[in-house]
This record gives C-alpha cells, structure tokens and sequence, in this order.
C-alpha cells in the first residue's frame, strides 16, 4: 500500500526485522521513527538497519503507517483510517504495535494506539476491563474492599 | 499464537506506556483502575494529562483527593470540564495551593469548560493560571470569572510561551485585556467571544492586540448600542487571518496588516433592534461609525479573500471607495469576495456595483441577499458606471435571494451585458415558503422567469447560466431555440 509510482528516485533505507526480514523503506517514512534516524547516524552510509525488537509482521505495518503519514492526503483522514484498524485487529497486533512505536519512537503512532486502547478501557467497570484484557485479579477480596473504600470517590 | 489470546498482555506493557494509556482516560476512570490487581495499584498515579469531567457534586473534595495523589513531574495537560455543578467554592483561595501545584508540572495545554444552572454560579479561575510559563494553549469556556489582582501591574500576566489564547463567552472580560495580550510574546493565535450586555464588567478604554507574531485574530462582541461602544486597536503585524463579528466597536489598525491573505467582517445587527429604532434616519453617531469601519476596512487592502456581512444600518459598501483621504484605495490582491446584504435590496446594488471599483482583479463574487427587504427597497436603478472588474476578470458571480422580479432581471441583464470574461453566473431564488394554492403560480413565474433570462444577451459568449428556484433547477445549456427543458421539483405536503 505504500506510495510506488513516484518512489523510485527516492533514497531508500533498508531495514531487518526480528526474524531477519528486510524491507526497503523510503526514507522520509523511515526517519519518522526517531530511534531509525539515531541509528542511522551511527551507522555508515548503506548499511542494513537492524531492528531486533520489532518482528517482520509488525515492521510492515508499522512503515505502512509511516508511509501513509507522508503522503498528501489530508492526515486526519488517514489517521481515521489507522484508528478504526486498530480497534478492529486483535490485541495481539494492537499491543505489539504500541510496543514497537515505543521502541522504533514514532510518537504519532504511539498516540494513536494507545488512545485505542484508552478508549477500549472507558465507560468499562474494573471487572470489565479485567474480562476484556484477560487481567488476573490477584488483590484478596479484603485488599480490593479497602482499596475500593479509599478511593470511592472515583466510582461515584 | 492461538492460545496468546488468554494472556494479559496489557499488563505486560512497560509502565510508562501504561500511564500514556491512563494519560487518555477521564480521571475518574484511570484511577479506577487502582482495583484491578497489584500491578495497576499505582499506575494511575502516574498520569501525565489530567481530563477532570464531572457534574462537580463534591468538586472541592475530588479535586483535593486527585491533585494531591499526581506523582509525575510533568502534567502536559489539565482538562476542567464542570457540568451544571451544584456547590462551587465561593473564590478560588481554598483551591488556589492546590492548582498552583498543578500548573507548575510543565502545563502546555489548559482547557476549562464550566456550564451552570444558575445564573448566579461561577467558577473563579485561579490566578496563578496567568503565571504558567510553559503554557501553550489556552482555552476558557462558560461560567468563568477571573481571581485576578485589581491593579495594572504587568507581573499579574506572565504567559511567556503561549501561542493559542480562547476566551470564549465567559462570564466576565478579565481586566486590562490589553495587559493580557502584551505577556503574550509568541501569540500566534487570539479567539475571542463575549457577551457584552451579560459579562460583569465592561470593557474600559481601548483594548490593545499588540501581538508581534499573531497570525489569527477572531473577536466575536455581541453588544447592544446600550453598552458604550468598545475601541480596539490591532498591532499585529503578522496577522494573516482576521475573523470579527461585532457590529459596534470601533476597530483600528495600528498599522495595516501586509500579510493579511484572509478577512471576515460581520456587521449584521439583530432583527429586534432594526425594528426599533426604524424611525431615526441615520444619526451623526452613526455616520461616523460607517465612516470609521470602512477606513478600517480599506486597511485590508493586502487580502485576497474579503467576506463582509452587512445590513442597511451598518451599510458601509458607500464609504468604501470614498475618496476623502485623497486616493481610492485599491484591493489588488482580492480576488475572491463575499458579501452579505441584509435589508438592502436591490437599492443597496448601486452602492455596492460602485464600491466594486476598489477590487480591480476580482475573480470570484459572491452576493448573498438572506432576507426579504420591502417591496420599495427593490427597485433597480442602473449604476453610472461600470466597475472594470465586472468588465474585464470577474470568471464566476453567485448571486442569491432573488425575488425573480422585472427588477431582478434588469439587474442580471447589467451583469451579463457588461461582463466580458464571464464563465459561470450562479443564481439561487429566494428560499420562500408558499401556501399549498399558490405553489403552482409560483412554479410558473420561476419557469417564466428562467426563459426571459436566458433569452438576456450575454456579452461573454461562454458565459454559462445556472438557475436554483424554489421549484426549477436549470442551466443556460437546457435553453435552445427558444424552449427551455428543466427540472422541476413539486413538494407535495410537508
């Protein structure tokens, strides 16, 4: 899905998941991740970028992400777009995204999962939220009695 | 990957993302999560926004029980969103130690939104919110008052930072506003709204927007002639976007904005009022005022987008091109204009037609004629000159609020017989409602009304006609060999 027809003359930025996957990325999608661009610093000119914490599956769609942001449709409806991906794809995808923004440092991407998540907490009573992400309560009912009577304010 | 599904993996994210996450939930929700096992004891604790949205039962108490548990150093943003609250603190000394400490974590971004039911219930806005040197954005709703010294001391305002200032329709105009603005250094945007005949105190002397980087102005001042009309001098030499809405304050440029690409000037005055004193002919005061606002006006020669929104009372189209100060000011750049004519009809058009004069490369206009003028007031009379941009770069007119009078047509026939470069003439009849036995006579004056105007010689032989009535919709290309084929939409009922 990212942008091909006008890409050829741009400079590309090769990339290597986890699972030693490459992929080349142009590099104004790629230099939307903070981390990329600190590496890129470090490393010499053509060099693959190594990105050990980020498997191949989340990589594409992270720089599917960053390719989006770079192109010239208005970004709100884009990021519209994003937003209802993510809350429509399993939590697996939807955390180890969070997680990969947080490592590669996109903050736009981290912003957009995390309010996800955010809204997928609100309006939910604890034990709901427990049930939906598969929380384990492990507070002893005389524990969770107190905490819940110190802090009662907030389940007016 | 299946049985992943039953894991948490929430739970397993780095605590600092956690809180980003609790960042983004209403207060009452993130600490909420205190209950849901030991790992979220805390977490909540830990945000860096602060989205506080309550009907403000026990506001005192939770804003004491919230504020004192915040741990993180930074807190970006602080949301107040008090709904119909039923107790608020008399002043805002007992809250003051407690949002003091907030708004020293680094704020950026304040948002205060408070709705009462009682006329009588306001929220006292801390003072130390104006002493906030990281804010950023600023932004005030509802039934605000301001906790602030009464001296004209410049330390009350330090606002070094801030680039969005929103005052919107509080219940009262903090004092020195001029003040205000000036501890505003980086001011890139100002928006603002007041109700003049509700807030507490009135404007004192002439206000000052003496902003060096502001680029958008809005000020909405909802005012009646009972309140002493406001003087408001803008310095901003930067200003690219100018929205007002205020039909008697008396406003001045400092120096006239050479970046203004974009302008809005909305005069219109309130049908009641128009009504009341229909009787006194324009008074001297008056005179002066449309004098005034039009030179004010022609200080925006440098836009190239101009929308002004005008009635009878406040017609200031005849002092546009008045050539007291010695020369007709030009409006070079303006190519798309928009104006609205209440209450002036097609009298006004000679004025209007003549004001035209100072828009020589004029590309785009649109005139729109929302109301229904008396009968006398209608009556076409043909200007005794032609404005060259009419004749030689006007590409596209719209006209609205026609009444498909004889009138109406010696007017369009001016337009198309003078406009050269014409492309498109948009024309959309006046919305009227119509009693169910007349709709059928109203259908055939449109229809009749459509032929004898596209029957008009056009000077500009690509010059395309279309016509939205009541009941026609039509275009100059259905008009062939004298019959018209055209749309025609029949409401049956309701």
């Amino acid at each position: 899905m990212a942008s091909s027809s006008t890409s050829e003359q741009k400079k590309k930025i090769r990339l290597k998941s986890a699972d030693n996957e490459l992929f080349d990325v142009d590099e104004d999608a790629a230099l939307q991740s903070e981390t990329i661009k600190n590496l890129l610093q470090e490393i010499s000119g053509d060099q693959i970028v190594p990105l050990p914490n980020v498997t191949s599956k989340i990589l594409a769609k992270v720089i599917e992400y960053c390719s989006n942001m770079c192109e010239l449709d208005p970004i709100i409806s884009v990021n519209k777009q994003w937003e209802s991906f993510f809350k429509n794809c399993d939590q697996d995808t939807l955390f180890d995204t969070i997680l990969a923004a947080n490592y590669l440092s996109i903050k736009s991407l981290l912003d957009l999962t995390c309010k996800c998540v955010a809204d997928m907490m609100k309006g939910k009573t604890p034990e709901e939220i427990r049930e939906k992400f598969h929380i384990v309560n492990d507070l002893t009912s005389e524990e969770e009695a107190k905490i819940r009577a110190e802090i009662s304010w907030a389940f007016e | 990957m299946g049985k992943s599904n039953e894991e948490d993996k929430l739970s397993a994210l780095p605590d600092s993302i956690l809180t980003e996450i609790l960042s983004r939930l209403p207060i009452y929700s993130a600490a909420a999560t205190t209950v849901l096992c030991h790992r979220w004891r805390h977490l909540w604790t830990g945000v860096t926004r602060l989205n506080l949205s309550t009907d403000g039962s026990n506001f005192a108490q939770d804003v004491d029980n919230i504020f004192g548990q915040l741990t993180s150093p930074k807190i970006s943003n602080f949301e107040l969103i008090l709904s119909s609250p039923m107790e608020l603190p008399e002043q805002g000394d007992e809250l003051e130690p407690l949002f003091l400490d907030i708004f020293r974590r680094n704020v950026e971004h304040v948002y205060i939104d408070v709705q009462c039911c009682f006329y009588e219930e306001f929220f006292w806005v801390p003072a130390c919110l104006f002493t906030s040197q990281s804010l950023r954005v600023l932004e005030l709703h509802g039934m605000l008052k301001f906790d602030l010294p009464e001296t004209k001391d410049v330390d009350v305002f330090q606002l070094p930072n801030l680039k969005r200032l929103k005052l919107d329709y509080v219940a009262d105009v903090p004092l020195c506003l001029g003040i205000l603005f000036k501890s505003c250094p980086l001011l890139e945007d100002l928006d603002l709204g007041f109700k003049l005949d509700y807030v507490e105190s009135l404007i004192e002397g002439p206000v000052h927007i003496s902003c060096p980087n502001l680029k958008s102005l809005r000020v909405d001042l909802e005012s009646s002639r009972k309140t002493e009309a406001v003087r408001i001098h803008i310095d901003a030499p930067k200003l690219t976007n100018l929205d007002i809405r205020d039909c008697y304050s008396f406003y001045y440029f400092v120096q006239n904005p050479i970046t203004l690409a974009r302008a809005c000037v909305d005069l219109r005055r309130d049908d009641w009022e128009l009504a009341e004193d229909e009787d006194e002919e324009l008074a001297g005061g008056e005179i002066i005022y449309l004098q005034h606002m039009s030179k004010f006006i022609r200080g925006m020669s440098f836009v190239s987008n101009l929308d002004l929104k005008i009635e009878s009372s406040t017609n200031i189209l005849a002092y546009l091109n008045s050539m007291d100060d010695g020369f007709l000011q030009l409006f070079s750049s303006l190519t798309h204009f928009e104006t609205t004519l209440n209450f002036i009809g097609l009298n006004g058009w000679k004025d209007f037609l003549l004001s035209l004069q100072c828009f020589p490369n004029l590309k785009h206009l649109k005139v729109k004629m929302e109301d229904d003028p008396p009968l006398e007031h209608n009556k076409w009379c043909v200007p005794n000159c032609v404005p060259d941009c009419l004749v030689s770069t006007l590409n596209i007119v719209h006209i609205s609020g026609l009444h498909g009078s004889e009138d109406d047509l010696k007017l369009l026939e001016y337009v198309l017989s003078n406009a050269n470069n014409l492309e498109e003439l948009h024309l959309q009849m006046l919305r009227v409602s119509i009693i169910e036995e007349q709709k059928a006579d109203a259908m055939w004056q449109e229809f009749q009304f459509c032929k004898s105007l596209f029957k008009l010689p056009r000077r500009s032989s690509t010059c395309k006609i279309l016509f939205s009535g009541n009941y026609v919709t039509t275009s100059s290309n259905d008009f062939k060999r004298g019959r018209l084929t055209c749309q025609v939409q029949v409401y049956l009922g309701d």
